[in-house]
C-alpha cells in the first residue's frame, strides 16, 4: 500500500498527464488547492478524462452524483482519499 | 443569440400545447383533413413571423449560391419557396407529435446506413448520436427502439421533467429519456458517460450553441457563410472514447421518412492533447453531412431564425 504521500504525488503526474497542461510540473500543483475554475483551472471536459484514467489506471468507477463528486474533485487531498479507499487495483 | 434562445424557447414551450391540438386532430380527424388544416396554419405564420420568413429566405439563397448547379434548389429562391419551407415545417411538427404518440407504424420508413448503428446496438457499444435541426430529430430513435435500445436525449432544458412524464403519459413502454444537462458542469458528461456504459445511446443536437451556455465554439463554413457550431459534444466522443454517428431524418413524402446514419468515427481512447484537434475534425465533417442533406431535403432545415449572423456576433468563436 503507498503511503497518502506519494499516492498524492502520482495524482499530481496522472492529471497532468491526462489533460496535457503544458509547464506544469507535479510539485507546481498544491495538493489542496481547489482543482477546477479557480484552482488549475481544468473544466468538465477535462474532468471526464481525469475519470476515465482513473477507471483505467484505479479500476474505479465515478457516479454521477454532483455532492460527492464536487467532494471527490475538491482537491488532489480529497481525490487521494477517495482512490485509496476504492480502488482495485 | 437571443433570437435563437427565444426561438428554442418557443419550440420547447409555447409549441407543445399546439403540438398536442394537432396530434387530438390528427387523431379524431384523420391525416388528410389535418394536412388541410396546415394550409391556413401555415399562412398564418408567413404573414405574421416576418423574422422566421426572412431566416428561411436567408437559408434558401445560402443553399442556392453554394450549391453546384442542378443540386439545391436548382434556381434561385422565390416566396413560393419560403412558404413551402414553412409549410414543411408545419408537416414536421405534425409528424412528430403523432410519432411521439407511438403512432409510427403509418409511416413509411426507409433506413440508410443503420445496420451500423444496430450492431453498435447488439455489441452494447452503444454511441453518441449526432443529430440536427434537419428534418425530423425524433425520427432516429423510432429507428433505435426498432434495434431494442435506449436513447437518451440530451436537452440543455429546464422542461426535461415535463417532456419525460409527457412520453409517459402517451407511450408507457418509451425507451426514451431526456438528459436535462448543464454543460458546464461535470455532471454532464459524467450522466453521458453512465448511458454509454450501459450499451445506450445518446442523442446530442450538435447544430447549435446552447444559449447562455458557456461551451467552445467553432467557426466554420457553412453553406458558403461562416457559422458557428459547438464543439463540446465532438469533444466529448473523443474524450470517451465512444462512437460517433451522425444520424438525421428527412421527409421525402408524405408519410414518408428516410433516416440516415453516417459514422463519423468508430471510436477509441485517445490522448487528451489529441482529442481537440480530432474533435475539430468530426466536427468539420458533421458539417458537411448537414449541407449535403440540405441540398438533398432542401426543405428540411428548421433552424429558422438567423442561423449565421446570430450565431457569430454573441459568442466567444475560436477559428477553425
Amino acid at each position: 500500500m503507498p503511503t497518502p504521500e506519494s499516492l498524492e504525488e502520482e495524482l499530481k503526474a496522472l492529471i497532468i498527464e491526462a489533460v496535457a497542461l503544458e509547464d506544469i510540473a507535479p510539485t507546481d500543483i498544491e495538493t489542496d488547492a481547489p482543482l477546477f475554475i479557480e484552482g488549475l483551472g481544468l473544466d468538465s471536459i477535462d474532468a471526464l478524462e481525469i475519470v476515465m484514467v482513473l477507471e483505467e489506471r484505479f479500476g474505479i468507477t465515478v457516479e454521477d452524483d454532483p455532492d460527492t463528486n464536487q467532494q471527490i474533485f475538491a482537491s488532489v487531498r480529497s481525490l487521494a482519499a477517495f482512490v485509496s479507499e476504492h480502488r482495485v487495483k | 443569440m437571443a433570437v435563437a434562445a427565444r426561438w428554442a424557447g418557443m419550440a420547447e414551450s409555447g409549441s407543445m400545447a399546439a403540438m398536442r391540438t394537432m396530434a387530438w386532430f390528427h387523431e379524431t380527424f384523420g391525416r388528410r383533413l389535418s394536412l388541410a388544416l396546415l394550409y391556413p396554419i401555415t399562412t398564418y405564420f408567413y404573414l405574421r413571423a416576418p423574422e422566421t420568413r426572412r431566416a428561411s429566405r436567408d437559408y434558401l439563397q445560402a443553399l442556392h449560391s453554394s450549391s453546384p448547379s442542378g443540386t439545391g434548389l436548382g434556381r434561385a429562391p422565390t416566396s413560393r419557396d419560403s412558404f413551402r419551407h414553412l409549410h414543411c415545417f408545419a408537416i414536421n411538427l405534425l409528424d412528430r407529435m403523432v410519432m411521439w404518440g407511438g403512432d409510427a407504424h403509418g409511416f413509411d420508413m426507409q433506413h440508410r446506413g443503420s445496420e451500423e448503428l444496430l450492431r453498435l446496438a447488439r455489441a452494447g457499444t452503444g454511441g453518441i448520436l449526432l443529430g440536427a435541426h434537419v428534418g425530423s430529430y425524433d425520427m432516429p430513435r423510432v429507428l433505435a427502439e426498432t434495434g431494442g435500445v435506449t436513447v437518451n436525449v440530451v436537452m440543455f432544458t429546464k422542461h426535461a421533467a415535463r417532456i419525460n412524464a409527457f412520453f409517459e403519459q402517451r407511450d408507457a413502454r418509451s425507451k426514451i429519456r431526456v438528459l436535462n444537462l448543464d454543460p458546464s458542469t461535470i455532471k454532464a458528461g459524467l450522466e453521458i458517460k453512465a448511458c454509454l456504459d450501459r450499451g445506450e445511446f445518446v442523442g446530442i443536437l450538435a447544430d447549435r450553441i446552447t444559449p447562455g451556455g458557456r461551451e467552445q465554439a467553432v467557426e466554420t463554413m457553412f453553406l458558403g457563410r461562416p457559422a458557428v457550431f459547438p464543439l463540446s459534444p465532438f469533444l466529448l466522443g473523443c474524450v470517451l472514447g465512444r462512437p460517433l454517428l451522425v444520424s438525421l431524418c428527412v421527409r421525402t413524402g408524405d408519410a414518408r421518412y428516410e433516416t440516415v446514419v453516417e459514422t463519423l468515427w468508430e471510436g477509441e481512447r485517445v490522448p487528451r492533447a489529441r482529442c481537440e484537434p480530432l474533435a475539430r475534425t468530426l466536427l468539420e465533417r458533421y458539417v458537411r453531412v448537414l449541407e449535403e442533406q440540405c441540398r438533398r431535403a432542401p426543405y428540411e432545415w428548421f433552424n429558422l431564425y438567423d442561423f449565421w449572423d446570430g450565431a457569430t456576433s454573441s459568442v466567444e468563436v475560436r477559428a477553425a
